[in-house]
């Protein structure tokens, strides 16, 4: 949904046992022109979507976040002033679960971090 | 009740991204919003308005009570400030609503210290809970 559009995958690096993707904001996207007018700010639920569809890409399929149990907001992320982010995964997959822990940063500066449960979706 | 445009003058965001098309009104802790989900939601995709969607929805409603507390305090012609969701916790979503289903949620503020307010949410289709969560949102002065 967001992917390619709201923001892209400029990239990915594997650590130990994670995984970082170099995301790049789409400043022009007409979320912003709604959030807020004139004041572009990444709604707090964009960020979680980006996190969600950088996990999707890692396991492979689509995801469904039925447990979102913490997740903080930090920073602001505006799309002029940060529009190149990191998005660090680490992801415990069983057979229909995903045990997500991600942070978003860039630098020093940390965004936000999450933690959720995940299924993953049937999807042709 | 606000309905349509009259949310504008409760929230601070507007297209694509307002999730709330009705206000039903709020007392000193809670507040109660609804939301028809329309084909061209933003955040629908397969029919289906995703979790991004209805925690927006969520948020927004929490937004929406502090908006009318604005007003309440500051007088009619206040404009909503803006606001920013600085936690969610307990989010459980039991089931993403479908296009042309209806959202009702309550919202109840179990907190509120300076600019920030503690909220607990619940989001039902009818008589069915789809969604609850805590949430804390800040807002600007």
């Amino acid at each position: 949904m967001l992917k390619n559009d709201f923001f892209t995958i400029a990239g990915k690096e594997n650590g130990e046992g994670l995984v970082t993707y170099h995301v790049v904001l789409n400043p022009d996207h007409n979320i912003f022109k709604g959030h807020f007018p004139g004041n572009p700010i990444s709604p707090g639920v964009c960020n979680i979507g980006m996190i969600k569809a950088c996990a999707e890409e890692e396991v492979g399929c689509g995801l469904f976040i039925e447990n979102l149990k913490q997740c903080k907001f930090s920073h602001l992320i505006t799309p002029n002033e940060n529009k190149e982010l990191d998005i660090v995964l680490k992801l415990e997959t069983t057979e229909q679960v995903v045990k997500i822990a991600a942070t978003i940063v860039k630098g020093d500066t940390k965004f936000m971090d999450l933690k959720a449960e995940a299924l993953k979706e049937q999807k042709a | 009740m606000q309905q349509g445009e009259e949310i504008k003058q409760l929230i601070p965001q507007r297209e694509p991204i307002m999730m709330i098309d009705t206000f039903y009104g709020a007392t000193e802790t809670t507040g109660k919003s609804g939301l028809t989900v329309l084909a061209d939601n933003v955040f629908c995709e397969g029919g289906q308005l995703r979790e991004m969607g209805v925690i927006e929805h969520i948020a927004q409603t929490c937004a929406a009570y502090n908006g009318v507390k604005n007003k309440q305090n500051n007088g009619e012609a206040s404009k909503p400030k803006l606001g920013y969701i600085g936690e969610i916790k307990k989010c459980q979503i039991v089931r993403l609503p479908r296009v042309g289903e209806q959202l009702t949620t309550d919202v109840v503020a179990t907190a509120q210290v300076m600019n920030v307010t503690l909220m607990e949410a619940t989001t039902k289709i009818g008589d069915e809970t789809i969604a609850s969560c805590q949430i804390k949102l800040f807002e600007e002065d």
